[in-house]
């Protein structure tokens, strides 16, 4: 026996398509912005894995560099905040996480975007085993601690020496990996002129000025001195200034 | 009194299955956990010694050395929290550390994925149990029901408690010392597990391991360390967060001569003065927790 089942099949499909055409075409008028980091030593544009001066006698190389920003939200020209993602993650050596997509609220000027360095309690307290191998917060991404920090905010690994030294025997290691809630840094706004999205996709470079991790707003860092970050609690105060250098060294190009 | 243990605890999420105890069995004695397949985590937790080992520290992938002495796994399911200084809040969580900890298995979780996938019997068994490939959150599961499932009730204490076998007079006169309130071990060694999860300093010699202090970052718990529970511990030398008492005999000697609380918040413990009679008692009553 025949059913009657295709061509009602075939109002659905039908009715479907029209409503992801409407879709698709809602699509094309939002706006986006994509948010790439850039690290700079003092404005120079350098790839990883090359000695920089971070002052008149310190150069310092780094070869890993992953963080979270959470929280963030586009600042209106009027003040109000619309929230754009819950959280972003970045590293320079995975392809994958080179950019971090947001959509704009429609029709809002935008001056700035306004950030939350790290993860928040709640994010923070996720099981990273509980997540799929490409999420950003699975323990794939080598930033969970599993002892108390839970997530680390930001995983910088390199060397540091003294002017023209980095390569030899007396090259100092230097790891920051501050994380625990903590050192969760919030209301980072950062400004850039965005206007009214116009349905096109912005790229916006988040440039990371390298000196300023070690002379910020939270003073020096000596990274021969005071090279190592983690979890211990003699390191807190350190990660403390660290990640608050850090916080200071961004801004929206 | 017998007072038994209670319901086995174990999150929604993972319910205890047969199927997953077994798997996780498989994986926890299979070095394929580990970086460079040189150890299990039963390289570290042997049955024989009631899942620790007889090491001060233990030796991870590498021949890494790891930074404190291996707990029993025993009763794990009742535990509000894990590791030595409570950072870790729960038992599958507890699992992920030593597979990521570089002085332990130190291995990513892509690679181990990669490496269970490729191994066509850990694929059957995944699909077979929760009918899909092996993950992470999938094998750290299994791992989880295997270790939640070690539960030790058998002492010659349990059995006596139980009303099944009578102590010795040594043991019992261990016993009532062991509970006495001028002893006063069960103030800390309490309930049915013997351990009340509190975290104390006992006044050992300072270390780089700052114990809870590490977690809280509270200076009032540095050197605080969980008490640990008291199950077969006469399986479970060396003794102390960092091995450093070789036998039960020495532990009772600290108690004995130089115990003492450091901090601000418990009372004052003096040595315990115990005469060569006492000490025996109190080790023959140990030996039969």
């Amino acid at each position: 026996m025949k059913n009657w089942f295709p061509p009602i099949g075939l109002s659905i499909l039908t009715v479907l398509s029209m409503a992801m055409s409407c879709q698709s075409n809602e699509e094309t008028k939002d706006s986006f912005i994509e948010l790439t980091p850039e690290a700079n030593f003092g404005g120079s544009i350098v790839g990883f894995n090359n000695p920089n001066a971070i002052d008149a006698s310190t150069d310092v190389l780094i070869f890993e560099l992953k963080f979270y920003l959470s929280k963030i939200r586009a600042v209106a020209t009027d003040n109000r905040e619309y929230e754009l993602v819950d959280y972003c993650f970045f590293d320079f050596r995975n392809p994958d996480f080179t950019k971090c997509r947001m959509k704009l609220p429609e029709g809002v000027n935008v001056k700035g975007l306004r950030l939350n360095v790290g993860l928040d309690s709640t994010q923070n307290y996720s099981d990273p085993a509980s997540f799929n191998q490409s999420h950003p917060l699975s323990a794939a991404r080598g930033m969970y601690w599993t002892w108390a920090t839970q997530y680390r905010f930001l995983l910088i690994e390199g060397k540091a020496n003294q002017t023209g030294l980095i390569g030899s025997s007396s090259d100092q290691g230097i790891s920051y990996h501050p994380g625990g809630n903590h050192l969760y840094i919030e209301d980072v706004f950062l400004p850039l002129n965005l206007g009214v999205g116009n349905g096109s996709t912005r790229s916006v470079l988040l440039k990371l000025d390298i000196t300023k991790w070690f002379n910020g707003v939270s003073g020096a860092i000596d990274p021969i001195t005071e090279s190592n970050v983690h979890a211990a609690p003699e390191d807190q105060a350190l990660g403390k200034r660290f990640i608050e250098n850090f916080s200071s060294s961004m801004r929206l190009q | 009194m017998y007072v038994p243990l209670p319901p086995l605890v174990f999150p929604i999420e993972n319910p205890i299955k047969t199927e997953r105890i077994e798997l996780g069995r498989l994986l926890f004695f299979d070095p394929i956990l580990s970086v460079d397949s040189t150890i299990s985590c039963s390289s570290c937790h042997f049955p024989e010694y009631a899942f620790s080992d007889t090491l001060e520290v233990s030796k991870g992938a590498h021949g890494r050395l790891g930074f404190r002495n291996s707990p029993s796994l025993f009763n794990l399911a009742w535990k509000p929290h894990y590791f030595k200084d409570g950072g870790v809040r729960n038992l599958e969580l507890q699992v992920l550390a030593p597979l990521l900890a570089p002085n332990e298995m130190d291995f990513g979780s892509e690679a181990l994925l990669k490496r269970l996938n490729e191994s066509e019997i850990y694929r059957n068994l995944f699909l077979e149990t929760y009918g899909s490939l092996p993950s992470l959150q999938l094998a750290v599961q299994a791992l989880a029901s295997y270790e939640r499932s070690l539960v030790y009730n058998q002492s010659r204490f349990d059995l006596f408690l139980r009303a099944e076998i009578q102590l010795t007079e040594q043991e019992m006169a261990g016993m009532r010392l062991f509970y006495s309130p001028e002893l006063a071990c069960s103030h800390c060694h309490s309930g049915v597990l013997l351990t009340d999860f509190k975290f104390h300093d006992i006044g050992l010699p300072e270390s780089e391991d700052v114990g809870r202090y590490r977690v809280s970052l509270d200076s009032l718990d540095k050197n605080k360390f969980e008490t640990p529970s008291l199950k077969a511990v006469s399986l479970t030398a060396p003794y102390m967060h960092n091995g450093s008492f070789q036998d039960l005999k020495a532990v009772i000697e600290w108690y004995s001569t130089e115990v003492k609380w450091q901090t601000f918040k418990e009372k004052e413990l003096s040595p315990l003065n115990l005469s060569a009679s006492e000490k025996e008692a109190l080790l023959a009553f140990l030996l039969c927790l």
